[in-house]
């Protein structure tokens, strides 16, 4: 399984790279620090599943999503995100993610892996 | 500028936004979050006010401060502050580690972790205002600053409006002495259309 982790954060990067990585033993885990770095990652490595986060420098994470709509995948999307707004998370669901409110904690982790084991 | 009946609808409504970012805070740090009342205040910027009302006793030193500014025409900006030597201690209760070393100096790990805690907690207050007023609103990066308090104030609120509105908050982690403090600032025209919908909630109620 090829994993796509995109967010400005250090701290997530590696708490969702380990969470993800502990229970896909075998997955190849990569990792971009905003919306463009993780738009030149898909591309090359055509991940199974994408983690996003919303708010980040350079891309944030709607434009990216809007991106990969354009794009033929069969990418499953995540979006991990703070963002309490109806609005966002709207936004989010139509452009063809699914939503993860931060924090990330152990019941969201559970709840992610069960997302993607029933995808794949 | 508001009448008490609106501000004791703001507080209710805060006290609620402020509840619902503790009980986040409480989920990461797995222990029990203790608030205090939110304080509301109209604070006149032009004019010489005290400031040191904003800022708590246990804030005036050094401090770390994780904030985010938001919007355009509804704008202000929201403020997570902590006492600069109870950041290791928070950061390894969120974090769920501890290795045991008396490790004074914050490092870029540290730095990254209240970020997202303060994106997380002022998230959840500004970003349900945001629902309640029916505006979308855009955020900026957060950003992480130690000040030293009061000294550093004018950092702490940049906005030059005339008139601020200014809710803030204290709280306390329970079972450590964890103490920090919320500071969520607005802009004229965002208090104008908060007054507005809260005026609409009263006209339901009150008739």
């Amino acid at each position: 399984m090829k994993i796509l982790i995109v967010d400005d954060s250090k701290l997530m990067q590696k708490t969702i790279a380990k969470i993800l990585g502990n229970k896909f033993l075998n997955a190849e885990i990569s990792l971009a620090s905003n919306g463009e770095e993780g738009f030149a990652l898909f591309k090359e490595i055509q991940p199974d599943v994408v983690t996003i986060d919303l708010l980040m420098p350079v891309m944030n994470g709607i434009e990216l999503l809007k991106l990969l709509s354009k794009e033929q995948h069969n990418s499953k999307l995540f979006v991990l995100s703070a963002d309490v707004q109806k609005v966002v998370q709207e936004e989010v669901k139509a452009l063809g993610a699914t939503f993860i409110a931060k924090p990330f904690t152990e019941e969201k982790a559970v709840e992610l892996v069960t997302m993607i084991q029933k995808s794949s | 500028m508001l009448n008490e009946q609106q501000k004791d609808a703001l507080r209710e409504y805060m006290g609620m936004y402020i509840g619902q970012a503790a009980s986040l805070l409480s989920d990461m740090v797995e222990k029990r979050v203790n608030l205090t009342i939110p304080d509301i205040q109209i604070i006149d910027y032009k004019k010489d006010f005290d400031k040191l009302e904003l800022i708590p006793s246990f804030l005036q030193s050094f401090v770390v401060s994780s904030s985010i500014e938001f919007g355009e025409t509804f704008s202000g900006e929201a403020r997570l502050i902590f006492p600069k030597e109870k950041i290791k201690e928070l950061v390894k209760l969120c974090l769920g580690e501890d290795d045991g070393q008396e490790v004074t100096k914050l490092t870029d790990m540290d730095f990254d972790a209240i970020k997202e805690i303060g994106n997380i907690i002022l998230n959840a207050i500004v970003g349900s205002i945001g629902n309640l007023v029916e505006v979308r609103l855009e955020y900026s990066i957060p950003e992480v600053n130690v000040l030293y308090l009061p000294d550093d104030i004018k950092q702490v609120i940049v906005k030059n409006d005339v008139y601020l509105l200014v809710i803030r908050n204290s709280f306390t982690v329970d079972e450590t002495n964890i103490d920090g403090a919320i500071i969520v600032v607005l802009s004229m025209e965002a208090i104008s259309e908060l007054v507005t919908k809260i005026d609409g909630v009263l006209v339901d109620l009150y008739g």
